[in-house]
């Protein structure tokens, strides 16, 4: 049985990605100097956990799926990802490899629990997965990704209560699923943001700083609050939050923060929270010790770099 | 103070029936993913929008890089700017010209930051009200 070693949640926004490409080209700028620092410790903490697949709960940007077919729910089953091309020319980042072996027994118990997924054979991975991608992994991209899209573009959109589900689910079809695999559950969606109408550029730092707080142990406080309140106060492109639950619901209770950070470098919260399980941690010191896994560990990090 | 309330012009919901209405609109806006589309774009706008089907509402609004009656009149923001990205206009132009302002002047007073809290908005969300000064 596979094991869920931890969650991440993490905003993404197009100018993360493209300020990741002009910074390590020549230099970033102080506010994504910023972003960049804050996420090393969450870079290092991935790269310490070794997992080898990661569930990506995200949405699309009208950069794959267009309105012919938008799906509610969609799950890529394939085993290449590609960058999609947003309109300025692919990033020079690989796709990412996914695992049908993997993908499939969890999808057969997304179905069997009331969730009826678009399987997608084909999927490009557009800002809402490339945007962060680089700042916590290097190429090539040490993991296997399942993507799920979430529709968050036209309403009506999954409730809150709806993606919590969909993130029980998927701890149930991860622990159940009859393999050997070590799994990260990742969740994105830009913090506060509204990048339309007259309030084009409107932030919310301070509702942004709460749910960081609060997705930990508070997770049904934050689902009771109305959607069109949370959209009112911190902009409606704040919805892309409700991601956050299933990441969080696909963690035990215990799952604890291990580290929080926020910034506001744009027009876009910029946040990131990782969620350790309790017994994940013994279970790896154990793994390493049984394994001569030291050297391997660095020899692989040096890889990366 | 900002208005809190998610009527036109502050935001622009989208909503499937939205979606009904302006689809020939969105398909059109989306298909500038594609370079081939936006090459014909440049060579002849006026066949590319009728081959799409294009109203003639919807047809000026492109000809006057109307970002935000292309919104307002059901195209959704992602593919809008598609079309602006095209013709070498950003995001934040687009932003700037839902505000009615200058861009450079627009990016000067980003973010715009505001406190509120979800539970200090009152019982009746989507009441309208009065607009402050922008």
């Amino acid at each position: 049985m596979s094991r869920i070693l931890g969650g991440i949640g993490i905003a993404h926004a197009p100018s993360m990605g493209y300020q990741f490409d002009k910074g390590v080209q020549s230099g970033f700028d102080p506010k994504w100097q910023q972003w960049y620092d804050g996420t090393r410790p969450v870079k290092a903490w991935l790269n310490e956990l070794r997992a080898s697949h990661m569930v990506i709960i995200y949405n699309d940007h009208m950069n794959y799926f267009d309105l012919k077919t938008y799906p509610t729910f969609a799950i890529g089953m394939a085993e290449h990802f590609p960058q999609a091309d947003e309109g300025y020319g692919p990033r020079p980042f690989p796709g990412m490899e996914g695992d049908p072996a993997f993908a499939w027994p969890l999808a057969r118990a997304l179905v069997r629990d009331g969730f009826d997924l678009t399987f997608c054979q084909e999927l490009e991975l557009d800002h809402g997965v490339y945007s962060w991608l680089p700042y916590l992994m290097d190429p090539p991209w040490p993991l296997k990704v399942l993507p799920i899209a979430v529709n968050m573009l036209m309403q009506p959109t999954p409730t809150p209560q709806r993606l919590r589900a969909l993130g029980e689910s998927l701890r149930r079809a991860i622990l159940n699923d009859g393999a050997d695999h070590d799994v990260v559950v990742l969740a994105t969606g830009g913090m506060s943001h509204q990048i339309h109408g007259t309030r084009f550029g409107l932030t919310n730092e301070k509702w942004d700083r709460h749910f960081l707080e609060t997705i930990e142990s508070g997770m049904d406080e934050l689902i009771a609050i109305p959607m069109e309140k949370i959209m009112q106060a911190a902009g409606t492109e704040t919805a892309e939050l409700s991601m956050w639950y299933t990441m969080r619901a696909s963690l035990s209770t215990g799952a604890r923060a291990r580290y929080r950070y926020y910034t506001l470098p744009a027009v876009t919260g910029c946040g990131v929270i990782t969620l350790d399980e309790p017994r994940t941690k013994t279970k790896k010191v154990k793994r390493t010790r049984a394994a001569p896994a030291r050297g391997t560990r660095s020899s692989r990090r040096a890889r990366r770099r | 103070m900002i208005d809190s309330t998610l009527d036109a012009p502050t935001a622009f919901l989208f909503t499937g029936e939205i979606c009904s209405k302006s689809y020939r609109l969105n398909k059109f806006a989306f298909d500038f993913k594609h370079g081939a589309v936006r090459e014909r774009f440049a060579n002849d706008p006026e066949a590319l929008m009728t081959d799409y089907g294009l109203s003639d509402t919807e047809k000026a609004l492109v000809r006057a890089r109307d970002w935000t009656g292309l919104v307002a009149n059901g195209g959704h923001h992602f593919n809008v700017i598609k079309i602006a990205a095209a013709v070498g206009e950003s995001h934040l132009h687009v932003g700037a010209h839902m505000c009615g302002v200058d861009r450079d002047e627009f990016k000067q007073t980003l973010p715009h930051r505001v406190e509120l809290m979800p539970h200090e908005l009152g019982a009746a969300p989507r009441a309208r009200k009065p607009r402050d000064e922008k």
